[in-house]
């Protein structure tokens, strides 16, 4: 007989910790799930392993996942590692969540659902980003963090505080930057002035984000309002072209990363059918929430970088008010302390939101980067180019998911995840419609990948 | 039908009205079937028609691209229908006997004991008992019939406007108002909510969703599968499609842990080797079906020019709907494919 | 293969982390071990992972967290397997180029 959680969180980066823990704690039946083989999310990743040295290069922001990752351990919750979900559905008693662990795929049942599956980076469609020597800023942290690997040389591309974070790690490390290739348009910069406010609500994030800033322009050969990036190369990256104030360069490189913010990663949601927004500062669509991370379907909550993204603190927070949340949904009975911390957590997470209106302005995608054109490849998986999308959408399509069945972009392993925006932003610029108004790609399962074999054979719970 | 009717009568003004973005389309959930055996065993026009249509499809493929420019991988090299017991072959087996019948032998298909299946398709199930064989079935990419469709239509002076749905058809003197358009003749093509619709232009157009699903693979090597069929299919990408549910559903298309499972494992007993490819999607789309199966070919009584035009076959006919049933819009059809068309309309369901 | 683009952080101290035996495309390796599949790559100085089956050329993983499908590769005779979501283990078998079906 399958058992019946309580609270089911995918997920166990900070969100999912902090909610794993206050709602074992509270006396739920939880069950977290994680892909990766330790918690920790991406932010923290592989933090329960890694070296002294590897801390040192990645700094103390890092290391503050160890005792949140601790409590977790400790906690009595459930914890499922190397589990990856690939179907999510309503159910009987509530919602069923299928995972594939280790090769079978198995099934569980609960009341309630936390989805907590984090972010990934803006896809950045520039001229020849398909070619090996090509990776994201992530990337080159997850590396880092997980295996322990720095790049000899290399070229940072983009815009973005995890960009300069990099840049500050792989100089302490020894890394030689080519060079640094912002592409934060100068009107950002003004833009981004009456925001300062909500800076100036976190003194201590707002000076480090400057400083960053300022030291990469010194101590590496920075670029700043670059467009028109073009990656060159025959089988691989062999050089960067790019154009500054009407002049075109040309930096010799075998390895560029890339970086341009990062958005929520929003299919587990809408394949549960949560309506979406479309988030115009933050320039993504994300899970519309109510209170403490409520979405428009009843049981369904989402915390962390997976709804709004505001990083690894917001995440945490927002993990453990969610699961205040379920707790008392279940209480008929709350005390006035709890109460009080409820309201309390739900302020700071609403003023650490406010605060990170700074970063989501200035750091804003310049719009060259949105509208890839001509041969530039669009959808990696099936090939597709931004040309050809151009000239579906001018025929008149009515939105990405027709589009999608007319060229294929988005049919794809990734199913959308590295063209949908792009997509989107294309069809918007042509067909003369705001973002808002163009739907995303659907979602279908599998959410993760699973043979025919191993969905034909599901494992007895 | 836009397509038909511009290419029969090119002064004509045509105007397509069609839905969101989101809207259920059973055109991107399709199968991609040209399929002749078995559909109309028990319903003689219908049996007719889906043979005469099939027949239609290699011309009608050659000329819709070369106007559109799009491969629309169109191939007839015959389908299997597999069976898994000897009940399934034997039931299988009268219902083409039937469909010879009433196409006067027309029709043409062979019941294939295991072991002449395994020489047509290698690495079946030990549980294939046997298949019917018609070298008059065939295949096509149906995303790309639907976007060839629409380059050429709008080549050719048709009108097309998205995220445009008719909620209401109002008759006027004229003719009929949708929306902010005015027209003489309407022809009713919104799959299920032809139901809606046509009762405000005075027809009974019973249509009811039957939901599908469909997994489809990663790429295999090609020529895995030779022969197209309803429960599999490789497409000219090489990806492996797997079909064959049938669920009463309200409006839902989503898919279903259970179903996707039972489908999986069908197509792993039909050929162990599909168990090794990842699953790259899943899909539900939700068939307009008629209650006995058969498509509702409709001239409104009440209000003379509007038609109502209903099938679940939307790639199989698609021929026939460019070629004669456009011909019978227009007023202008065959003495035999005016009979067989007629056969097809809604008094069948009176009692 | 061509030279490897990354080094390991940890080269010159003694580590604890024991290194496995790995076949990557028939020829055999040592990687440290806990690495991913296709961080192993990198450091092995393996810098395409797959050929795309539309367009004919080389690719690599791009994002090494689960997104972008580029690191498919073959483990232990199973295809298109995404590198990044695996540990290396002991006498893993990677191969990087397209594989047709096995039975």
């Amino acid at each position: 007989m399958t058992q019946i959680y309580d609270y089911l969180v995918v997920g166990a980066g900070p969100a999912g910790m902090a909610a794993g823990i206050e709602a074992s704690h509270a006396g739920l039946k939880v069950l977290v799930l994680d892909q990766a083989a330790t918690a920790g999310g991406q932010i923290f990743r592989n933090v329960s392993h890694t070296s002294y040295a590897q801390q040192q290069v990645l700094g103390s922001d890092y290391g503050l996942g160890k005792p949140l990752l601790k409590e977790f351990m400790a906690a009595p919750c459930d914890y499922q590692p190397l589990a990856q979900v690939w179907n999510i559905e309503p159910h009987a008693q509530g919602f069923t969540v299928a995972a594939l662990i280790d090769g079978r795929s198995v099934s569980f049942v609960a009341s309630d659902l936390l989805i907590a599956n984090g972010a990934m980076e803006r896809p950045m469609a520039v001229a020849g980003w398909e070619k090996p020597g090509v990776m994201t800023a992530g990337a080159g942290q997850i590396l880092l963090k997980a295996s322990a690997l720095l790049p000899k040389k290399v070229v940072l591309a983009g815009s973005g505080p995890l960009l300069l974070l990099l840049a500050h790690q792989y100089r302490a490390a020894g890394v030689t930057i080519t060079a640094l290739l912002d592409t934060t348009p100068r009107s950002n910069y003004w833009r981004a002035i009456p925001w300062l406010i909500a800076g100036l609500s976190m003194p201590k994030q707002l000076f480090k984000g400057v400083w960053l800033s300022l030291v990469q322009r010194i101590r590496v050969p920075y670029f700043a309002n670059v467009t028109d990036i073009k990656i060159v190369g025959n089988t691989q990256v062999a050089a960067v072209r790019f154009i500054v104030a009407g002049k075109e360069y040309e930096v010799p490189t075998n390895l560029v990363l890339l970086h341009q913010g990062i958005v929520g990663q929003t299919q587990m949601a809408q394949a549960l059918a949560c309506k979406q927004e479309w988030s115009d500062p933050k320039q993504c669509w994300q899970t519309q929430v109510a209170e403490a991370g409520q979405t428009s379907v009843p049981g369904v909550h989402v915390a962390g970088d997976a709804g709004a993204t505001g990083g690894a603190k917001l995440a945490q927070l927002e993990g453990r008010l969610a699961a205040m949340a379920r707790v008392k949904k279940s209480c008929t009975h709350s005390s006035w302390a709890k109460k009080l911390a409820y309201l309390a957590l739900s302020w700071r997470i609403r003023q650490l939101h406010w605060a990170r209106g700074l970063v989501d302005r200035l750091y804003q995608p310049a719009p060259w980067l949105s509208t890839p054109t001509g041969t530039t490849v669009v959808c990696r998986c099936e090939q597709v180019s931004a040309a050809q999308i151009t000239d579906i959408a001018k025929a008149g399509c009515a939105g990405v998911n027709q589009l999608k069945a007319f060229s294929r972009a988005g049919m794809g392993p990734c199913q959308g995840r590295q063209c949908g925006l792009n997509l989107g932003y294309l069809i918007a610029q042509v067909q003369d419609r705001p973002m808002a108004q163009v739907e995303p790609l659907s979602v279908r399962p599998p959410l993760s990948p699973i043979n025919l074999g191993q969905l034909a054979q599901p494992s007895d719970v | 039908m836009a397509y038909g009717l511009i290419q029969k009568q090119p002064q004509l003004r045509i105007l397509v009205l069609d839905g969101s973005d989101v809207d259920h389309r059973a055109s991107v959930g399709n199968f991609g079937l040209i399929w002749v055996q078995g559909k109309g065993y028990d319903f003689p026009a219908y049996a007719n028609w889906s043979l005469q249509g099939a027949n239609l499809w290699p011309e009608f493929a050659q000329q819709l691209g070369l106007q559109s420019q799009i491969d629309l991988a169109y191939q007839r090299q015959g389908g299997l229908e597999f069976a898994l017991t000897q009940v399934e072959l034997d039931a299988l087996s009268a219902e083409m006997a039937a469909m010879a019948e009433h196409t006067q032998g027309e029709f043409k298909y062979q019941v294939l004991d295991r072991e002449a299946t395994a020489a047509l398709q290698p690495g079946l199930g030990e549980s294939v008992v046997g298949a019917i064989h018609s070298p008059q079935d065939g295949q096509v990419n149906p995303l790309y019939l639907l976007s060839a469709l629409h380059k050429a239509i709008q080549a050719m002076g048709v009108e097309y406007r998205a995220r445009c749905p008719a909620d209401q058809v109002f008759a006027t003197e004229q003719g009929f108002q949708i929306a902010a358009f005015t027209t003489k003749k309407v022809a009713l093509c919104a799959g299920l909510d032809n139901q809606r619709l046509g009762l405000q232009l005075g027809m009974h157009l019973p249509v009811s969703p039957l939901k599908g699903q469909i997994l489809i693979t990663e790429r295999a090597p090609s020529g895995l599968l030779n022969y197209a069929s309803p429960q599999l299919r490789q497409t000219a990408e090489g990806t492996i499609q797997v079909g064959g549910s049938h669920e009463h559903t309200d409006l839902d298309d989503s898919t279903n842990l259970e179903v996707m499972q039972n489908i999986a494992a069908d197509a792993v007993a039909l050929m162990p080797a599909l168990a090794k490819l990842q699953l790259v999607r899943s899909w539900g789309a939700l068939r307009v079906m008629s209650p006995d199966g058969a498509p509702i070919y409709q001239a409104s009584g009440s209000y003379k020019g509007a038609y109502g035009i209903c099938c679940h076959s939307g790639v199989s006919l698609a021929a026939a709907h460019a070629g004669p049933l456009s011909d019978w819009l227009l007023g202008a059809a065959a003495a035999p494919q005016k009979t067989l068309i007629e056969a097809m309309n809604n008094d069948r369901f009176s009692v | 293969m061509t030279a490897s683009l990354f080094s390991r952080l940890d080269q010159h101290q003694p580590s604890n982390l024991d290194s496995c035996s790995i076949r990557l495309n028939g020829i055999e390796h040592q990687v440290p071990m806990s690495m991913s599949v296709a961080a192993a790559l990198l450091y092995l100085g393996q810098r395409a992972t797959r050929t795309h089956p539309v367009s004919g050329q080389p690719r690599a993983a791009l994002c090494h967290m689960g997104v972008c499908f580029e690191c498919l590769v073959t483990i232990d005779g199973q295809q298109n397997q995404r590198g990044c979501m695996r540990s290396v283990t002991a006498n893993m078998s990677i191969i990087t180029t397209s594989q047709s079906l096995s039975e």
